[in-house]
């Protein structure tokens, strides 16, 4: 049994796929989180997506969160205090505790982020920050950049003061999780389309970003059999248009508050309308609640479109609207997206969100597009988060002369002297045997990738020493072979 | 406007030998810590890439006898010197050298950046006319001024900041009557030359200002012969173009040399440079790097402090670990001011002919 869970901003959408069966659920996030987790099973795989944490972030003033950046030498960074890392990952300075203490004394912050230059290679100064920080900070708002790889010092410290701030939110959304399906595992989807274990998220929490959106590709992908087309997801607050490629999303790094990341977005377009859009002299870029159609109190896109002859939930109550200002809504809505979908030029175009089988066949008149709408379209997040493999990513740093070997910012003792094959070859079966801890089965850890290498000779008295390897090795996201 | 950096992967490629001091982690450590610090995201930064010197740029510093030589021995690989042997193919990467300082000087000059940063190598400054060695092959800052001059620009001053005398450069320039070299290095140590005798020739008299210094000269020292000497002469000169010969082996904890330059030294001595070309020549001024061979331990952080002062970066993280400190102690020489200035009262007496400043 395959659970995917999709808690977007709207609706919580539930898919479980049971002997090549696909049952679908879409639970209004106003009847609460619980409603929808107590339909939940335990058994089989469940996972979960979900962008809220970060869509919900309010980037707090500077006053709010607590900066410790250890720069060692070089350009000047907000919040720096002693300590230095060398490039090879050795401690030329050690942090000043008494400095470190006479801050968070001083500070009314309650969240802190602490971000290390050459932390990857060696978190030890940023540890110690931390054991000093548990006695001024609850550890649930504390972040370090150290489990963040493939991005220099900056991004790093940008990504950790996210981080700090997703820390507790994520940790609750595994908790309420957690008390609804005890004692059973689960995934959480990243911005990437792959699984990951809670524990690594809470490391980078960052990582959920966009996973929603990337859920709802895996699920047009393995819905239509479809490798590249450009999926249209049709949802309460928005309309999404996000290229599929090879059966996955294209990633983009993402600026928050005007500084580079390491959270991966998406390449996709947002227009501000979906169903419960509000109607009164047109159509306006908000959403207030639930559609007449459906029981709520607000007239939204959904009435108006009852409204131009269309028959969407309980399509009686929506008759209020005036028809004029429904088909002005309507084609206003229509040449937005023309637009929107011009911007891509694709071949197909795949409708997702309820109502994706209302509105498609539409949008291909209007466009000469072809279209695929497939069952279960309106729930194809859910789906998606179902049929996903884990996908796990090593950022390695081995330095053969000092015998040092970091995977992920976490410092491991290297079996032996390694060639850069055999290097390839440990971080390889570490990345196939991490994935089946996670409960990958064997077809689903072949896929693996070398994402970049780069490697040099350390040299010392004119002798060969040793080498450097930067290595970033990955199990790509995907469709699981499990998947019926 | 921007700091342009001249670099291209294909800088990585050349390599004498695998163990030879002159190699490509020189330049992988310092990328290693580019990267880390986004240097190439920064606003103020512009990623330049290099192109080939042509066959006209180089024979303007080299004469044709010795090019033609190293055409030469390129195909098979020989030895120059008893330090710099030319591997099969080393021609590209030297002609690579060479085209990305002409470049990093072109953007200077077509106002695409405010001034750049060669980040080149193999390097250049033992190059002469018609001889290579101590590493180089071709003199990329003599092909760079030489280009400059050609495109109209004749007045240069050189400053040459290398631990080493930059011989070849000085045998270019020696009776260029528009060209003022200034080299300041640490005395008795390869290749030998650089006396503050040797102060030009023909039209070239008093265009060649050597200033010797002893092993432990620190920031102190760097400093005064910028005050008393290099800026003074170079306000005199009026240049219309700043070339620097970027060593980075004066710092105190360089393998090949026993100078005590620190990262901050460094900083501040680029900071006056750049102060020195908005004053006289709307700030053209171009660095190619040359030596400096503490690979993983300061060159990293000295050639960020050269990029951080020449994009006018706050410089106040450009300091050393503590774990440096008891090196940095031992390593500078307390009277190596006191020795420099007796050096620069001998320097004004063979000067005192062709400078007003003296």
């Amino acid at each position: 049994m395959f659970t995917g869970i999709d808690i977007g901003g709207t609706n919580t959408d539930i898919a479980v796929i049971r002997n090549n069966n696909i049952e679908t659920e879409k639970i209004s996030n106003e009847k609460g989180i619980s409603s929808a987790f107590s339909k939940i099973h335990s058994g089989g795989k469940i996972a979960f997506s979900t962008s809220q944490p970060l869509n919900r972030l309010m980037v707090r003033s500077a006053g709010e969160i607590c900066i410790i950046t250890i720069p060692g030498p070089g350009l000047r960074r907000e919040g720096a205090v002693k300590g230095a890392v060398t490039i090879r990952g050795d401690v030329a300075e050690d942090i000043d505790p008494d400095e470190i203490k006479q801050i968070f004394g001083e500070t009314s912050a309650e969240y802190l982020a602490i971000a290390g230059k050459f932390s990857t290679r060696n978190p030890v100064l940023e540890e110690r920050v931390h054991e000093v920080a548990l006695d001024y900070f609850c550890d649930d708002r504390i972040a370090l950049s150290h489990f963040i790889g493939e991005i220099g010092f900056p991004s790093r410290i940008a990504t950790t003061i996210i981080n700090a701030q997703l820390k507790e939110v994520t940790l609750g959304i595994a908790e309420i999780i957690g008390s609804y399906i005890p004692e059973q595992d689960f995934f959480f989807m990243k911005s990437d389309g792959g699984l990951t274990s809670p524990d690594m998220i809470f490391k980078n929490p960052s990582e959920l970003y966009s996973s929603s959106q990337a859920a709802v590709v895996l699920g047009a992908k393995y819905l239509t059999g479809i490798d590249d087309a450009l999926v249209m997801d049709i949802g309460g607050t928005t309309t999404d248009f996000i290229p599929m490629k090879n059966g996955l999303p294209e990633k983009t790094m993402v600026d928050v508050g005007g500084g580079r990341t390491d959270i991966k977005g998406i390449r996709a377009l947002s227009l501000p309308f979906g169903g419960d859009s509000i109607v009164e002299d047109g159509l306006l870029p908000f959403r207030e609640g639930v559609s007449l159609a459906f029981g709520g109190k607000f007239r939204t896109f959904t009435d108006a479109l009852n409204v131009c002859g269309y028959e969407i939930g309980n399509f009686r109550s929506s008759g209020v609207i005036d028809r004029e200002i429904s088909e002005i809504v309507l084609n206003s809505y229509l040449d937005e997206v023309s637009k929107a979908i011009s911007v891509f030029s694709p071949n197909l175009i795949i409708g997702t969100g309820y109502l994706a089988p209302v509105l498609m066949p539409e949008i291909s008149a209007i466009t000469g597009i072809r279209i695929s709408v497939p069952e279960h379209a309106e729930s194809a997040n859910a789906v998606g988060v179902a049929v996903s493999r884990v996908s796990l990513s090593m950022k390695v740093h081995y330095d053969s002369e000092k015998k040092k070997l970091s995977i992920n910012g976490e410092l491991r003792q290297p079996p032996g002297k390694l060639t850069d094959e055999e290097l390839i070859e440990f971080c390889a079966a570490e990345l196939r045997k991490t994935a089946l801890g996670l409960g990958s089965p064997p077809e689903d850890c072949e896929d693996i990738e070398i994402q970049s290498f780069r490697a040099y000779d350390v040299v010392r008295e004119r002798a060969g020493t040793g080498r450097i390897v930067d290595l970033c090795i990955s199990i790509l996201p995907g469709i699981s072979a499990e998947a019926p | 406007m921007r700091t342009g950096i001249v670099y291209h992967t294909d800088y990585l490629l050349h390599e004498q030998r695998p163990k030879h001091p002159e190699r490509r982690e020189r330049i992988a450590y310092t990328l290693d810590l580019l990267d880390e610090e986004e240097i190439w995201e920064e606003p103020g930064i512009k990623k330049i890439e290099p192109r080939m010197a042509t066959e006209d740029e180089v024979l303007a510093a080299h004469n044709e006898v010795y090019f033609n030589y190293l055409t030469g021995i390129d195909k098979k690989g020989a030895d120059i010197d008893i330090n710099t042997y030319g591997p099969p193919g080393f021609l590209k990467g030297a002609l690579l050298s060479a085209g990305g300082a002409v470049c990093a000087a072109e953007a200077v000059f077509s106002r695409e950046v405010r001034n750049a940063f060669a980040l080149v190598r193999p390097p250049g400054h033992h190059a002469g006319r018609s001889f290579g060695g101590g590493f180089c092959y071709l003199n990329n800052v003599a092909i760079m001024v030489r280009a400059v001059q050609n495109s109209g620009y004749k007045r240069v001053m050189i400053i040459d900041w290398d631990a080493h005398h930059g011989n070849g450069t000085e045998d270019i320039f020696y009776e260029d009557p528009d060209v003022l070299y200034t080299s300041v290095h640490q005395s008795s140590l390869f290749p030998g030359t650089g006396p503050v005798k040797d102060a030009g020739y023909g039209e070239g008299k008093g265009l060649n200002i050597n200033m010797p210094v002893p092993p432990g000269s620190s920031d102190n020292v760097y400093r005064y012969l910028m005050e008393e000497v290099i800026i003074p002469a170079g306000e005199e000169f009026r240049p219309d173009f700043i070339a620097i010969s970027a060593g980075q082996d004066n710092h105190f904890t360089d393998p090949l040399t026993s100078l005590a330059l620190t990262a901050r030294g460094y900083a501040d001595m680029m900071s006056e440079a750049v102060a020195l070309s908005d004053k006289l020549c709307n700030g053209r001024l171009t660095a190619v790097l040359e030596g400096g061979y503490g690979v993983e331990g300061a060159l990293p952080y000295v050639n960020l402090a050269i990029i951080a002062s020449l994009a006018g970066l706050d410089l106040s993280g450009i300091r050393e670990p503590a774990s440096y400190e008891p090196l940095l102690r031992y390593e500078v020489n307390d009277k190596a001011l006191e020795i420099t200035k007796k050096m620069v009262s001998k320097l004004k007496k063979v000067h005192s002919d062709y400078w007003n400043f003296i």
